[in-house]
């Protein structure tokens, strides 16, 4: 049984921004780029300018909806009690993809699309648990609702993509729906950062009631638990993460599926360890695909279609794994 | 001090109850078995009095209060509840999940502490299984996981344990283990209640029986006088005899060739070690012990 403590990995997301510093089209030095970041004035304005006000935004703007996908993912896989669930789950993703594809076919100014999107993600969680209250606030009444609300916000989206100009305004929603940071900014990040501190911090201090709400639902009320107050503040708190990471970033898949299974492998079961060692996996990864989308090749590929290309291989694996061991995810 | 059951009535359809007032007194000091047909109300009955189903009718008077009036967390410290046993989706380790009852003592944004673990080593060690502290919980057999239950909810500190069929799916040498443990915890002041569909396990670890039939008590007291072949007849529809044997040892078994027992037994003989036994002289071989 490993049981590694978590906040080593840590140090994963830490080298994979500095990395990221590195890479990139303006070739810059281990010298230039700590010198941007720790000695001002002592580098020239130019390297300067691509280390704090290109690179070093958006390498924060990927860990951040790294770590938010990642954190929901953990989340969502302990109280649905299921490890195959991701951050997708509750249909959020699609509500704030089609507040986001509204937005762009209505040719809204760029600038407000993550805004109209994040709405659009809360209007559809509010729906799902709407729906949930009404028919008892049970696990399998909520999940369904979360896929029946998906559902219909995936079908409003394909109403949008067939009613938009396929010359240009096509392109762009379809664009837009597989994910991208190209061109994000500091703006970016102060606009993740509140919803990732709040929600992200509530959730992190409530690291071991995931352990309980993992239970079975009566055992769980046995041991003194309020499980429906907790479990609905848990899908409050991890939809706000994952409605704030796709307005910013598009619609990415696997990595809130994957990471929790990466960070139980090295960590071990227990929520406690489990969603720090998310949180440092998921920003991490998200930052080495972001540098990829960037400089594999001349256009910037879209994340969602390298986080599959990298994600489908990746839990192939971990499934692998799982069945040479007989079962029982660890 | 005890915990009580007051008139139960309970129906999951309306118009179906399975339990028709039922009325149950639980003290400290005691292991109560409850014992009833598939169907009879037995986990209804148990669910209810952990304070997880509220009863259409009646009422669980805990020191004096309403059970179901408490906070949750205030519940936890007097009732613990030991669920039948199952593969939980992750595979924490035995320590992680003993750590869990202690719940009741943990603050909402906050991890069990250093108390905590010595708390839940102590009551892992009390059921004598502190050298799986650090195994998967998913990889331990099922006796083991019944005890590390039961290390659970002594790690919760709740004056009454009730135990849902703690005996099922055992070997006998399990079984005996589980239930000796619950009845030596029931005399260093635990109040104990389990559920069986075993009549012998009843009749040998028990202080109290009480017997359910469509959702109403029809037999309870010490389990001499209220397991009888007669009383087993009434609630299970099959004959029963009781047999005694030398050390006093005792045991309910069908009767051959009642309906739904098989009818290919062999005949006991004369040179039986047991013999049959009236339920009246079973009583005085027991008040002579």
């Amino acid at each position: 049984m490993r049981t590694a403590r978590a906040w080593p990995l840590f140090l994963f997301p830490l080298g994979a921004v500095l990395l990221y510093l590195l890479l990139g089209r303006y070739p810059l030095g281990l010298r230039e780029v700590m010198g941007a970041l720790f000695l001002p004035g002592g580098v020239d304005p130019l390297s300067r300018g691509v280390v704090l006000a290109v690179r070093l935004p958006r390498a924060l703007a990927a860990a951040l909806v790294g770590a938010d996908l990642a954190l929901a993912g953990a989340i969502f896989q302990g109280i649905f009690r299921n490890p195959l669930v991701d951050s997708r789950i509750l249909g959020v993703s699609s509500g704030a993809a089609f507040g986001a594809a509204v937005a762009i076919l209505l040719g809204v100014p760029w600038h407000y699309i993550d805004g109209i999107s994040f709405a659009f993600g809360i209007l559809a969680l509010g729906l799902v648990v709407a729906i949930a209250r009404r028919f008892g606030n049970s696990l399998l009444v909520l999940v369904i609702s979360g896929i029946l609300v998906g559902s219909l916000f995936s079908a409003l989206i394909g109403v949008v993509k067939y009613l938009a100009d396929p010359m240009d305004v096509l392109p762009e929603i379809t664009y837009w729906l597989l994910g991208s940071l190209a061109g994000a900014g500091w703006e970016d990040v102060w606009k993740l950062l509140p919803v990732s501190i709040v929600a992200g911090g509530l959730l992190l201090l409530l690291r071991w009631k995931v352990n309980l709400l993992s239970l079975d639902e009566r055992e769980a009320a046995s041991l003194g638990v309020d499980v429906k107050k907790w479990r609905t503040g848990m899908v409050l708190a991890g939809t706000m993460l994952v409605a704030s990471a796709v307005s910013q970033a598009g619609t990415i898949g696997w990595i809130g599926l994957i990471t929790p299974h990466a960070a139980r492998s090295v960590v071990g079961p227990d929520h406690t360890r489990v969603l720090p060692a998310s949180l440092a996996l998921g920003s991490g990864f998200m930052v080495i695909i972001d540098a990829l989308s960037r400089s594999l090749m001349e256009s910037q590929i879209p994340l969602g279609i390298l986080t599959g290309i990298v994600g489908v291989p990746a839990f192939l694996f971990l499934f692998m794994r799982y069945l040479a061991r007989g079962g029982g995810w660890r | 001090m005890s915990l009580e059951a007051r008139d139960i009535t309970y129906a999951y359809l309306p118009g179906k109850p399975v339990l028709k007032g039922v009325s149950l007194e639980l003290r400290r000091n005691e292991l109560l078995s409850l014992l009833g047909p598939n169907g009879s109300g037995k986990t209804t009955l148990l669910e209810c009095m952990c304070g997880l189903r509220r009863p259409s009718g009646g009422t669980v008077i805990l020191r004096g209060r309403g059970l179901h009036g408490m906070p949750p967390r205030e519940r936890a410290l007097h009732v613990a509840y030991v669920p039948q046993i199952h593969r939980p989706v992750f595979g924490y380790t035995v320590l992680e999940v003993v750590l869990m009852g202690r719940a009741p003592y943990v603050g909402a944004f906050s991890a069990p502490g250093k108390r905590d673990r010595e708390a839940a080593l102590e009551a892992l060690g009390m059921v004598g299984l502190s050298g799986l502290a650090e195994r998967p919980y998913t990889d331990i057999s099922g006796g083991e996981m019944r005890l590390v239950l039961i290390a659970r909810a002594l790690a919760q500190g709740a004056e009454f344990v009730l135990l849902d069929e703690p005996d099922a799916h055992l070997d006998p040498a399990h079984q005996h283990r589980v239930l000796s443990l619950a009845a030596e915890l029931s005399r260093q002041g635990k109040g104990i209640l389990v559920t069986t569909h075993n009549p012998n396990n009843a009749l040998i670890y028990s202080d109290t029986v009480v017997l359910l039939r469509e959702g109403r008590v029809i037999s309870r007291g010490n389990p001499g006088e209220a397991l009888t072949p007669e009383r087993l007849r009434e609630a299970y529809g099959i004959e029963f005899v009781l047999l005694a044997g030398e050390d006093g040892h005792r045991a309910l078994v069908p009767a051959q060739g009642s309906p739904g027992s098989s009818p290919t037994g062999s005949p006991r003989g004369s040179g039986s070690r047991y013999s049959r036994e009236s339920s009246s002289s079973f009583l005085e071989a027991r008040k002579g012990r």
